[in-house]
Formats: C-alpha cells, structure tokens, sequence
C-alpha cells in the first residue's frame, strides 16, 4: 500500500472513533439496548475499516457512516419488521444531522459533558444517571429504585439532561470563544 | 419545545412506548426543528453519559444489561497442544490493528512493528532497554473507550457538508489541552497473575525473568516457556507453554496483543463501545467483542474457537472474514474458505454447581472426600412415576448423533443393607439411551432413562456407568442425542441415602475410570 492510502486508512478509523458518539447514540437510539448498539457499533466499525476506500476525504463522514450502521441496524432486525423501522431511522437521522451543523468538535462536547457531570450536585439527578448510565438500567429498574413512578422518572431525566445541555453549550460556546 | 416533549423523548429514549405512540412521537419530533435537536443532543449524549458515568464507577457496580463473561481457569493445555499443532491465525483485528497494508503482513518477530493503528500513539513511550524506573501509572478502571490520554487529534474540519472543501490534511496529531496531567509515562495494562516454570517480559531487544505480580507495561510482550496467566481489568489471558507474545499495547481505541507463536487462551468481558481488544498473529486478527475463546497460532495457520460471545476473524492477506459464534472454532491458513464450524463436544462433566434443584429431594451439602467438596445429597428415593418428580436438572451442550458414555460418581450413604439403598435415575430429553444387559434393564420405564446402580460395592466416591449390582465393569449406558446443542438431564434419586459429585458423558470413556478421578483429564486441578 502506499502511503497516502495508509494515510487515508488511518484517517478513516481516526474520524470513526471520533465520531462513535454520534454512531453509537444512532443505533443505541434504535435499539434501545445498550448493549446491542454495542454489538451493531463493533460491526460497523469492523466494515468501516474495511471499506475504508470507499470514503472520500472531505465528504460528509457521519452520513457514510450512519449508511452503513443502517445496513447494520437492518440486518439484525426481523424482516417483517424492517418496513416499519425505516421511517423511525429517518427521524433519528434527521435529529442526528440537525445537530451536526451546530460546530465545535465531537471531543469538544464530550469533555464539557464531563465537566458539566462533574460539577453536578450528587442529589437524586446524579443518582439517577448513575443508575440509568452506569449501571445500565432499564427506566423501569432506576424507578424503582429511587421509589419513583415510571412518569416521574422521565421528567427527572428530563430536567437533568436540560441542566447538562444548557451547561455543556455554555461551555462549549466559552471553549470557542476562548479558542 | 415544551416540557411534555422532553419527558416523551426520555420515554422514547428508554423504549417505554409502543409502536404506535413510538410512531406518533416520531411524527411529531420530525415536524419540531426544536425537538429535532433536542432528540439528537439527547442521542449523542447517551454515549458520553455511559462513558462518563461509567468511567467514575467501579468496575464491580457495572450491570451491565449484556451478560458478563466469568472468568474461568484455563483449558489445560493438553487440549491446547491439539490446537497448536494446526493453529496460528490469530488476529483478526484486522480492521484496527492493520500493519502497514491490507494486503501485505509480512511481520516477523525481528520486526515488531509498533503499529498502534489506531489515534496516534500517545501514551507510548519508545521501548527503553531493561533498566526502566518510569512512572508507572497503576491499572487503569475498567475501559472507558477515550480514556485520558487526549490524543484526540483535530479531525479534518471537513466533514460537516456534502460540498467538498480542500481535502484536510493529515496532520500531525496536534495535542489537545490535557484535560489531566499528559506526561511521558509507561502504562501498565495488565499484571501477571501466575507464573510457572522459565517465562520473561519482553521489552524491545532486552528479556527480563518474570514474576507473579510484575506489572506488564504497554509495549512490551511474554515469552512463556511454562504458563502465564495475565490478568487485565477486564479480561484474562492465558498463555500455554511455548507460547510468545511479541507485544501488548494499549492505545485510546483499545488494546492489541501481538501473538506470534503458540496458544492463548481469553475469558473478556464485553468491551465498551468504541474500545477493541484485539489480538493479532501473522495470518489473521481477532477482534473481541467480549468472549470466552482460544487462539492457538501455528506456522501456517490460526485456528480460533470461541466457548461464549463471539469474535470475528478476519485474514488480511484477503480480507475474506467469518463471524465466529460460540461453541464453534474456525482455521485460518493461507487460502481456503473462512468458515466457522461447530466444536466437537467429546467430553461432559457435569458438577453439582450446575445443577437446579426442583423439588426437595436433593440438596448440597459439603462433603470432604467429593470433588470440589460439594456433593448433592438424597434422603429419600422415588418409586413412583418420575414425570413430575423432585430432580436436579443439566442444561449442557452436546452433539446430535454422536455415542457418549455416561458415568455417574456417587457414595452410597446406607450402613446397612447397602444393596438397597444405591441407585439413581438420568433422564435425558429427546435422546436415544441405550442401557447394556441386566436384571434391572427397562426398570426406568422410558426408552430416554438409565439406571445408575451399585454405588455400594465401595466405601466412598466411586463411578458407577450403569446397572453395576452383578459387577463394577459392566458396560457402561450410552446416549445419543437427537439435536444438536442444549439438551436436558435430569438426576433422579432411586434408592437413598445417596450423594452424587459428578456425572460425565464421554465419547471415549468405555471403561470405568478410576474412582480418585473426578472427570475427564482436562478437568483436573
């Protein structure tokens, strides 16, 4: 091989693993399985890597990316099922994509995420994510756990995820600025 | 976007809704530019989320939904010897760990490429020469897939829109603000938990002997003259004698072993998203995505079996692949088809551990002179129908259509009238039970049971193959499942007092073994 596609091979695999958010929260949106995202998101990357040659520097990776976790997503679903996936793999798309043009890099949010998670008062918010998150419970498992109704559990994990969104962009906007 | 929004996509998030309200909230989201994005920051999130907060919990509050692969004492390595003799191909990886092409691997041991594929090398100093003192950072949490060191290069800018701006260059990895303290240190990846007879780390040209206890640092490899266990976080390796691994590195997308000649054997819990364990030989690569396997590396070839999960073995010479899924074993050589085909199952011992106890007739209980020191015992014998009846039951893997021979190890508990008080009842489903001559012959009442009598002729723990009252050499009772994969055998007690601390289906134990011996060789201690 010779080393400019060495080179465009590794930064095939360098922009996967940068962008593993976005695919692993695509499929984990699918699947609504930690777990099987897991799977399907090994599979993808295995494929990305290998079809390497098939990305065009400068073109939109995620969307070649997100193609090919769909293969991935379809391939494990039941065939009589598969028409109605479709159309809920074009939300998730969309809401994927719609997020894409807001700029800063992947690792960028990532790390203001953690910071934001570091900073938050351990109360019920970091209780809850750290079961839902860190042990992986279902919603059902987390309410329980917390005496919670399954409504209330939601509502929780919604005003949590606004305080971490409100100060992740905070955050990321400053780093920008900053930058 | 109002706050019911937000609620209805944790909701959706966390698979609460049906089909139709799934629809309908898609419907809507699709047609709320705000809810749009709120739906994919929550999406993106997920994945931070886990990594964050499972990055600051302890690896042993991890419940993970996916099962957790336990680890097990390595396959002895008589059985290894077999696979070594064909074996090599190890690594898959392919993908990541990729040497320099796709299409060339001409890597020798002389030339250890340290070719950690995948982010630029960060945390990898040059191999120093033995007398290193570095920092050396103790192991690290269970893997998060980016953890600290951020070589996290600046991706090319580019990707955000379909128009093609100058393509961006490759460059060199620009080092991020450290987010903790980024220094030149060694990273300790793993410890050796167990060393026997002449083994050594590796660490470039330089050998040094190794212990029980030393850490093994990223970069450098065993050479296992006797066995080796390494122990990572999340997983364990185990080396048979002979075996060589050039090198061990660790990279933030995951860790790669570089085995260049001879057998390891793996028990890895599931890795994170985004982080791969791979090991790599001269022919292939394999990636784990949380497995029990083997991979035994040969001159020519690689043959890796996997017991649970499964692994993906890929050859780079052609980029040809093949899934492996558990119970299945696949040899990788220089040409040929990649198919994955099922492990011969010659040898099955079940232990009381693996039993489930239905009804009251059985319990544990510890015995001294059992194997393991655990027996399952019987007070009370059934003489009625066993349809319903209290038993233990086995759920085990076996071959369609292959002949075992089934032997049962148990104590007779009676003082008195021994005669009386020593048989017991398999019940295999679906299988063809072939039970030799006898008295007691069809006593069972089913073509799909056998009889196990005559513990009493010795005083403690010995192996009865069948209706042993005339004799301990009788035949052994044979079975022969009909499908392949799961089957069930159930234990009922006969005849009591009884205790029972292993039944073993061999395709090659015809005669009675020895009554010291607890089961079939490889599973000695």
């Amino acid at each position: 091989m010779n080393p400019h596609d060495d080179e465009h091979r590794r930064a095939v695999m360098r922009l996967a693993l940068e962008h593993r958010a976005q695919l692993w929260g695509f499929l984990v949106g699918l699947t609504k399985d930690p777990a099987k995202a897991e799977d399907l998101f090994q599979n993808t990357y295995l494929i990305l890597c290998e079809k390497w040659e098939q990305y065009r520097p400068g073109t939109n990776f995620l969307a070649w990316a997100r193609q090919i976790a769909r293969f991935e997503f379809l391939a494990s679903v039941d065939p009589e099922r598969r028409p109605f996936v479709t159309a809920e793999m074009d939300v998730l798309e969309s809401a994927m994509r719609a997020v894409e043009t807001e700029g800063g890099a992947p690792s960028s949010r990532r790390d203001a995420l953690r910071r934001c998670l570091d900073q938050m008062p351990q109360a019920k918010g970091r209780r809850v994510l750290e079961l839902r998150y860190g042990e992986g419970l279902a919603g059902e498992q987390v309410a329980e756990e917390l005496g919670l109704s399954l409504n209330a559990l939601y509502t929780m994990l919604s005003r949590v995820r606004r305080v971490l969104q409100d100060c992740v962009e905070r955050r990321v906007r400053a780093e920008e600025g900053g930058a | 976007m109002n706050d019911s929004m937000r609620v209805e996509i944790e909701r959706y998030l966390d698979g609460g809704m049906t089909p139709g309200e799934s629809a309908a909230f898609l419907d809507s989201v699709r047609r709320d530019p705000e809810a749009l994005a709120c739906l994919g920051h929550a999406l993106e999130d997920q994945a931070h989320l886990f990594d964050a907060v499972r990055a600051g919990a302890t690896a042993g509050t991890r419940r993970f939904r996916s099962p957790r692969v336990r680890i097990r004492p390595l396959s002895r390595p008589e059985t290894n010897a077999l696979w070594i003799a064909g074996l090599a191909a190890a690594g898959l990886f392919a993908l990541l760990v990729a040497t320099s092409t796709s299409g060339s691997r001409p890597r020798t041991p002389a030339n250890p490429p340290k070719e950690i594929v995948f982010a630029p090398p960060v945390p990898v100093p040059e191999p120093v020469p033995a007398p290193r003192k570095p920092d050396v950072t103790p192991l690290p949490e269970p893997p998060r897939p980016l953890p600290s060191p951020p070589k996290v290069d600046a991706p090319p800018p580019g990707p955000k829109r379909e128009d093609p701006p100058p393509p961006p260059p490759p460059e060199a990895p620009k080092p991020a603000p450290p987010r903790e303290p980024v220094k030149p240190t060694v990273v300790q990846i793993a410890s050796l938990d167990r060393v026997t007879g002449p083994c050594f780390l590796l660490d470039g040209a330089a050998k040094t002997a190794a212990k029980a206890g030393a850490p093994l640092l990223s970069g450098q490899g065993i050479e296992a003259g006797g066995a080796v266990s390494i122990k990572f976080p999340d997983a364990r390796i185990d080396l048979v004698a002979g075996t060589t691994l050039r090198e061990c590195s660790q990279s933030p997308a995951g860790r790669r072993l570089r085995l260049v000649s001879g057998t390891l054997a793996a028990d890895v819990a599931k890795q994170p998203a985004g982080s791969t364990l791979v090991i790599s030989t001269p022919q292939a690569d394999v990636v784990v995505v949380g497995t029990r396997f083997t991979v035994a590396c040969g001159p020519d070839s690689t043959r890796v079996e996997v017991r649970e999960g499964r692994v993906r073995v890929s050859r780079p010479a052609d980029g040809a692949s093949v899934e492996v899924p558990p119970d299945q074993f696949t040899v990788v050589g220089a040409g040929g088809p990649l198919e994955a085909k099922l492990i011969p199952i010659d040898e099955i011992l079940l232990t009381p551990a693996q039993g489930k106890l239905f009804g009251a007739d059985w319990r544990p209980v510890k015995d001294a002179e059992a194997a393991g020191g655990i027996a399952l015992e019987s007070l009370k014998g059934q003489k009625g129908p066993l349809q319903d009846a209290p038993c233990v039951a086995y759920t085990v893997n076996a071959e369609a259509g292959k002949t075992y021979f089934v032997w049962v190890r148990g104590k007779c508990g009676a003082r008195t009238a021994r005669i009386e008080h020593d048989a017991v009842i398999l019940d295999f489903s679906d299988a063809e039970v072939t039970e030799p001559p006898g008295p007691n012959k069809g006593l069972t009442g089913s073509l799909e049971r056998g009889l196990f009598n005559g513990f009493m002729h010795q005083p403690g723990f010995g192996w009865v193959g069948g209706d042993s009252d005339q004799g301990r050499e009788a035949a052994p009772v044979a079975v022969k499942f009909a499908k392949p994969g799961r089957q069930t055998i159930r234990l009922y007690s006969w005849e009591s007092p009884m205790r029972i601390d292993a039944i073993w289906l061999s395709s090659t134990q015809k005669t009675r073994p020895d009554d010291l011996q607890t089961g079939p060789p490889s599973s000695k201690k």
